[in-house]
């Protein structure tokens, strides 16, 4: 289940992020799994999709390997074999158990906004920067409140209900940045104070802009690391859409990372949101990863904001990009399976060319929605009137389209 | 398609090839090869494709085969009830 940066609570990490329960600020962790999620559980025993996985269903009808997929692996259900597996499942009794008395076992936690990066495509909700910067500008009237984990009660109270399960696998944070962010130190301290570390999974995603050496030490104490590091592109149109990064600092950070993961043997993941700034640049991104034997996932297509989609691109200017993308996938492609399991290194090339293959399917088959480009200029024209760039330095390629929309 | 509560109440089986010859399984039935068959269960290969897994000339599914599958494919962690939690 998830905490979001506000505390609302949702059944699933992938669920639309607009669907929320219960705030953790109102009902404890356990209650709000064993009590007021098992509404979710009658409803989909029952057949009746829940709302939230809508993002999750779009992913799916490009290829693209969704969170529901992932998620049900993870208690045995193949969507292959869906009715055999799920009925194998070591949980087939407890899916329909009215009277749930499990504990979470896998979590994502959000631990608030703070962060260095002001990534265009993000939210103040996301990002303290951003949130400082569009409030300036008037795109909002008030910051957001403070994150749960800003209240040392109720992170204290979140710890304890993790140190009450014996199961615990997985733990995965996100901010902001999460090494930037106060809890993220605090909560990895008492998990080892509790020994959770001797069996759990730490998974966060970092911006490639942050470093901290205590963290990094309390890292290498946990039973295994999944590592994600944000990057959309290796080329210099990162530095605008990641604002402020710069391509020598995203650089020496991910060698500095890479180097420590060898030597930890913990799972690397590059991560990326691919954007209408960026899709023409992220075979990049797969090209690095390919080269160096690490995944990419870029999680689900990106909602919102709506005109920074990659279907705001119109469809002439995404042919090349898709012509350079077959042809990359034709090279790299081998022949096997559907990989499911994007946390196995094993596959990670694999993983990579199956990803990327989603985004030629999206290019080719998602509505074009360039009507949204005066919007998205509008947009960028009012961000760089405070940061002093031009989106035309960055994506010459595109100055036509963006002067005809407005630039 | 059906729901959950229908699944439950319909009773499964796995199909099992052994060279060329066919019949069925109980969903959740110990199964035993000898490691120089040629196997398919519901149309996945099994041996000789994980004759690596056999001990002793013989590979034993010992648990219900969809969850022995997650292992012997690498779907990574597969989570259990926490009961005692």
């Amino acid at each position: 289940m998830r905490i979001a940066n506000d505390g609302g609570m949702s059944y699933c990490r992938w669920a639309d992020k607009n669907i929320t329960q219960a705030s953790i600020r109102d009902v404890g962790p356990t209650v709000f799994f064993q009590q007021h999620m098992s509404e979710v559980r009658s409803n989909m025993l029952i057949g009746t999709a829940p709302a939230g996985c809508a993002h999750c269903h779009q992913m799916e009808s490009h290829n693209k390997i969704s969170g529901r997929q992932k998620q049900l692996l993870k208690v045995g259900v193949r969507v292959e074999h869906f009715e055999k597996s799920l009925a194998s499942s070591p949980w087939v009794a407890e899916f329909s158990n009215p009277d749930c008395k499990q504990l979470p076992q896998d979590w994502q936690i959000d631990l608030g906004n703070y962060c260095n990066s002001a990534c265009v495509f993000c939210d103040p909700g996301s990002s303290s920067k951003l949130a400082t910067e569009w409030k300036k500008l008037g795109f909002i009237d008030k910051l957001p409140p403070p994150s749960w984990s800003a209240d040392d009660v109720l992170v204290a109270e979140f710890v304890d209900t993790l140190a009450q399960s014996k199961h615990i696998q997985y733990l995965h944070f996100i901010g902001g940045e999460t090494l930037l962010t106060p809890a993220f130190k605090r909560i990895l301290k008492v998990l080892i104070q509790y020994g959770i570390n001797r069996t759990a999974t730490i998974g966060f995603t970092t911006n490639l802009m942050s470093w901290d050496d205590e963290v990094v030490e309390l890292l290498t104490q946990f039973n295994g690391v999944n590592l994600g590091m944000s990057i959309e592109a290796f080329d210099i149109v990162n530095d605008y859409v990641r604002w402020p990064a710069t391509m020598p600092l995203v650089h020496k950070t991910l060698d500095q990372w890479l180097q420590l993961a060898k030597q930890h043997n913990w799972l690397m993941q590059l991560r990326t949101t691919p954007t209408v700034l960026t899709v023409g640049k992220l075979l990049s991104v797969y090209e690095y990863a390919w080269h160096n034997n690490i995944a990419v996932e870029s999680c689900n297509f990106l909602v919102d904001p709506k005109f920074m989609q990659p279907s705001v691109l119109p469809v002439a200017y995404r042919e090349n990009i898709i012509v350079e993308m077959d042809q990359w996938i034709a090279k790299h492609a081998t022949n096997g399976e559907t990989i499911v399991n994007t946390r196995d290194p094993n596959s990670a090339q694999q993983q990579t060319v199956q990803d990327l293959q989603s985004y030629v399917n999206y290019l080719k088959n998602e509505p074009d929605n360039s009507n949204r480009l005066p919007e998205l200029v509008s947009f960028l024209k009012k961000l760089e009137s405070g940061r002093g760039n031009s989106i035309i330095s960055y994506l010459p390629e595109y100055e036509e389209l963006f002067r005809t929309a407005g630039y | 398609m059906k729901n959950f509560l229908e699944l439950l109440a319909t009773e499964l089986h796995l199909t099992v090839t052994v060279n060329h010859q066919s019949h069925k399984a109980g969903l959740y039935d110990i199964l035993e090869f000898d490691i120089n068959d040629v196997v398919t269960i519901d149309t996945i290969e099994i041996l000789p494709k994980y004759s690596y897994l056999g001990n002793n000339g013989t590979l034993k599914i010992t648990k219900p085969f969809y969850q022995w599958l997650h292992g012997a494919t690498n779907q990574g962690w597969l989570l259990k009830p926490g009961q005692s939690d």
